[in-house]
């Protein structure tokens, strides 16, 4: 597996994602109620890019439809519409069939829950060890014994732990041996879906903490998934923030703190209980997100919006220069 | 990079700590329970043994005596002086005995029917669970319709049907593969759903995500990750239909469409034992209902121990 | 404690909570002591299995066997109320203590309209006819920030999105006009700009309403906006105690300097987080000494024998044997960060 040399190409590309689910009523309700079918748009048109090597961030409240995104990217899910491109090889693309099979094994994920993420009928060992099989990784009971002790060091385990069952461990060492287990196929992107917001505060900086050391010395993609812009803001060098299943901004890390443009991110920016925000008065955010299902006509956050006018009750805005706003790309605004 | 790990201490041996666990405790401090265990291991462990326990051999008619026949329990036979503890039957069969192999055989058929309608409902539960859409809804309509069968009439039509298929010369041979068809197939509905149910909780879990990640196939990811996730209740219901399947099979027997009195089950001896009732042989009866009573009920107790203990809901 | 002319609403002296199991007796809270004042916020904040839960349930009398009180007092307005009899700790509650839980939907009945419920609970704890009763509930609701409060008051619980029932459930939580309100994570189940939201209404009832409360979380983010005093929890033991500012900024005990460094801030710069090496100890293990020195950088040999108590330090307390040795000077005093 040669690294490429044109660094140009990103290693992941999202073009214009979509899914739908059909949250119709049952057939019979329909009929008697007369209700008609209903559908969520849970990705609205969602496009980004992440570059080797790199942490892009999703970020949004519930329902904003990231985690729909991780789990399209990965193919746990097949897009309404929409490609997802990683390596140069289509996951959706019937012909690319073969490579995929072959990419699969490059493509892993760490999940929000630790305690729903590992069989509890499995031993530690076999959790990890089945990567090892089913990708063929390496030959013969002993070395993949060896290779599971090795992964379990790395993660700040003990190589005996994999004799044990999960319920034996905390949330946070569930949580590393999720994370063994997605880098036992010697997997190069991870998808982590919201990997810390079940965890405590301590426990979630030992995780953060081995995420970077081990983004550092394996030289691992992540897609991070959060809704928290604190632990984003820490882990990502890109963010994208997502409302009602559009992107409505994407931003260099920094800069989307230190110069939010879309009137939603300085929403949340605002909204956010902070530590460093102590004893400081603040206004208080007005509103709450519209109901999914029938999502307010133009641009979804123009209730909400302070910088609404009439175009953006009509037509929804697309990603100009990072930012999808009527006001912001009309230069109504001059970001502050 | 540091382990987390204090130092361990010493652990204690696999049996001490499954005497230790939450399960074993919960079994010790029920005496209903651990009495009824003990009984039912005692029932079936005497049905297991029956050739080195049975004092007689009720299927050996060279060993049969026409003059024993109606010996009281525990009383000596007035023609031929032996004893038997349970008495004999119109045939000098020792009754006793007769129930040992009844009971192998009723416990046969029971389990017999039991594991069959297990891998039929398994099966098809985990299907119909894991894959949805319209194979659910096929198998779960299929079980709807069977379940709205009273258990014994589709045991009944199953019988009817096969001993209209199989040639009489082979009827009698093939009773008991019948049977166990009959009563397997008239209980299959209740673990299709309990699975399904199960299944749909446990592949919304993330564990099967990540399996699914690494390239598994549907069957690997149904055997070998949901497969074990959903084995409690299904123990749980498989031991007490154990006991329904031997009632069902003494009732089938009971009614004439069972085991033939050349391999007589439970039903078939208290079939028997039922036209001396009134003419004071009341011990033909009484002993082989006594043990089915037994049996059953012990199978029960323990099955309902079992579903509280591995309900954590209830506990 | 200095000695203060007013009495506090709330005091809660030692207080001990055991579990009996048949693996043994588990001391879910150790000698618990703390005060609330009037119209103060006091934040209780540690993570899961600290004992902050089990705090708020016991000062209402909400411990269910194998649980019991197995020292210690809590005193209401200067009365006892943790040895009351059931019926009467039962009357407490909702009449002078009030209740906020994490998911609205618990405190709510789906199968009554709001109205309802808001009127029979203002009805039980005052002598208002009907219809006073609802000119009283709606102004409740007018004050907790719900729209159109007459027409929305017929609703049902699940007309109502996550925050505006949260913002109900404090309402009925202020129907009897309580003196102390525990709210144990009031906005862990809602987004954040919802979050914000409660708890601006939170320091306003309090402005307002002289209403004193208990804010349990584990975010210190709400902890840090919301309360005037926090107590920090460590395996059922409060390690320090102090103004919210101080607690925060200038940590003093170690467990609450890992606490304060581990977590991502919007402000400052992002870097390596401060990182407490291993967990909180289960119940069934807690270490002999301080409860914390197993995952203590700066434990010495006292720590491992002898448990540390609250002493003064300026205006906080700490349970930490760094400051109470005779040249105790800065040892430990400096922020991480």
């Amino acid at each position: 597996m040669s690294k490429r040399a044109d660094d140009e190409l990103p290693f992941v590309a999202v073009r214009d994602l979509r899914r739908v689910f059909d949250v119709s009523k049952p057939w019979l309700n329909r009929v008697i109620e007369g209700a008609p079918r209903a559908y969520l748009k849970a990705v609205d048109g969602v496009s980004f890019e992440i570059r080797r090597g790199e942490t892009f961030a999703l970020v949004g409240e519930s329902g904003s439809g990231k985690s729909t995104v991780a789990r399209m990217v990965v193919g746990l899910l097949p897009p309404s519409a929409g490609t997802v491109t990683i390596d140069g090889v289509s996951m959706n693309d019937a012909e690319a069939a073969q490579q995929r099979q072959q990419l699969r094994r490059r493509i892993q994920m760490i999940f929000q829950d630790p305690y729903a993420s590992l069989n509890p009928r499995w031993r530690v060992g076999n959790i990890i060890a089945e990567p090892i099989r089913a990708f063929g990784i390496v030959e013969g009971e002993a070395q993949i014994k060896d290779r599971v002790g090795e992964l379990l060091r790395l993660v700040g385990l003990h190589p005996d732990d994999s004799r044990k069952f999960p319920h034996e461990f905390s949330g946070g060492q569930r949580q590393r041996i999720a994370i063994a287990r997605a880098l036992a196929s010697d997997a190069e992107f991870i998808v982590c879906d919201e990997p810390t917001s079940a965890l405590d505060v301590s426990v979630q900086a030992q995780i953060l903490n081995l995420m970077r050391d081990l983004q550092e010395r394996l030289g691992l993609t992540y897609l991070f998934i959060s809704h928290n812009l604190a632990v984003v803001r820490h882990m990502a060098s890109r963010i994208g923030v997502m409302y009602l299943g559009r992107l409505v901004e994407v931003s260099e890390g920094k800069s989307l703190f230190s110069n939010p443009r879309h009137p939603y991110t300085r929403l949340l920016l605002d909204a956010v209980p902070d530590v460093a925000m102590v004893g400081k008065a603040r206004e208080a955010v007005k509103g709450e997100i519209p109901n999914p299902i029938a999502p307010p006509p133009g641009c979804t956050f123009h209730p909400r919006c302070p910088l609404v006018f009439e175009r953006c009750r009509i037509e929804n805005p697309a990603i100009i220069d990072g930012v999808a706003c009527h006001a912001v790309n009309a230069g109504r605004v001059v970001a502050a | 990079m540091t382990t987390l790990h204090p130092p361990k201490p010493r652990t204690p041996g696999r049996l001490a700590r499954l005497w230790d666990s939450d399960i074993a405790f919960s079994f010790r401090s029920s005496p209903v329970t651990v009495a009824a265990t003990l009984l039912a291991l005692l029932l079936v462990l005497a049905a297991v043994a029956a050739p080195l326990i049975a004092p007689y051999d009720p299927f050996d008619p060279a060993s049969l005596d026409l003059s024993d026949g109606f010996s009281r329990p525990m009383v000596p036979n007035e023609i031929t002086g032996k004893v038997f503890w349970l008495g004999s039957d119109a045939q000098g069969r020792d009754i006793f005995s007769a129930i040992l192999y009844g009971s192998r055989v009723s416990l046969l058929v029971g389990a017999a029917s039991v594991l069959f309608s297990l891998v039929i409902g398994v099966g098809l539960g985990l299907v119909a669970g894991y894959v949805g859409g319209r194979t659910e809804a096929l198998i779960m309509r299929v079980a709807d319709v069977q379940l709205s069968f009273p258990a014994i009439l589709v045991a009944l039509l199953v019988f009817g049907v096969a001993r209209g298929l199989i040639p009489p010369a082979l009827q009698e041979q093939m009773t008991l593969l019948v049977l166990v068809v009959a009563i397997g197939l008239s209980n299959w509905a209740q673990y299709a759903r309990t699975v399904r149910g199960s299944t749909l909780v446990e592949k919304n879990k993330v564990y099967v995500d990540a399996a699914r990640l690494i390239g598994l196939k549907a069957w690997p990811v149904m055997l070998r990750h949901v497969l074990p996730n959903v084995a409690g209740p299904v123990l749980v219901i498989a031991t007490i239909n154990l006991a329904l399947a031997v009632i069902e099979e003494a009732t089938l027997s009971f009614l004439g469409v069972g085991m033939p009195p050349t391999q007589p089950s439970l039903g078939t001896l208290i079939r028997f034992g039922q036209q001396y009732l009134f003419s004071g042989e009341w011990w033909i009866l009484l002993f082989p209902s006594l043990v089915l009573v037994l049996l059953a009920l012990s199978i029960n107790l323990f099955g309902d121990w079992l579903r509280d203990a591995l309900n954590p809901k209830l506990r | 404690m200095s000695s203060e002319e007013a009495v506090p609403v709330v005091s809660v002296r030692d207080l001990t909570v055991e579990f009996v199991t048949r693996r043994g007796t588990l001391r879910a809270l150790d000698r618990v002591s703390f005060d609330v004042g009037r119209g103060e916020v006091l934040g209780v904040v540690g993570e899961s299995g600290a004992g902050k839960s089990v705090t708020g349930a016991a000062i209402i009398g909400l411990i269910d066997p194998p649980g019991r009180i197995a020292g210690g007092q809590v005193l209401l307005s200067g009365e006892r109320i943790d040895n009351l009899p059931p019926d009467q700790i039962r009357k407490l509650r909702g009449k002078r203590i009030g209740m906020i839980f994490q998911d609205p939907l618990t405190s709510l009945n789906p199968l009554f309209r709001i109205s309802e419920q808001l009127i029979e609970t203002i009805r039980v704890h005052s002598d208002l006819d009907a219809a006073q009763a609802r000119a009283r509930a709606i102004a409740l609701l007018d004050e907790v920030g719900i729209p159109a409060p007459e027409r929305r008051i017929d609703s049902y619980p699940h007309e109502f999105s996550g925050g505006m029932r949260q913002r109900v459930v404090i309402a009925l939580a202020l129907c009897a006009e309580p003196d102390f309100i525990i709210a144990d994570e009031p906005t862990t189940a809602l987004d954040v700009s919802v979050q914000a939201q409660i708890i601006a209404l939170i320091k306003t009832l309090c402005r307002e309403r002289g209403t004193s409360f208990m804010l349990v979380t584990h975010d210190m983010g709400v902890i840090a906006e919301t309360v005037d005093r926090v107590a920090v929890m460590y395996a059922g033991r409060v390690a320090e105690i102090g103004p919210v500012r101080d607690v925060v900024k200038q940590p003093l005990h170690p467990y609450a300097q890992g606490l304060m460094g581990a977590i991502p801030s919007l402000e400052g710069q992002a870097q390596r987080l401060v990182q407490i090496p291993g967990s909180m100890p289960r119940l069934s293990a807690i270490p002999p000494g301080c409860a914390f020195n197993p995952r203590c950088a700066q434990a010495f040999a006292r720590c491992h024998v002898e448990r540390p108590e609250l002493i003064a330090v300026g205006d906080r307390r700490v349970a930490c044997h760094l400051y109470d040795q005779p040249s105790s000077g800065s040892a430990g005093a400096e922020i991480v960060s």
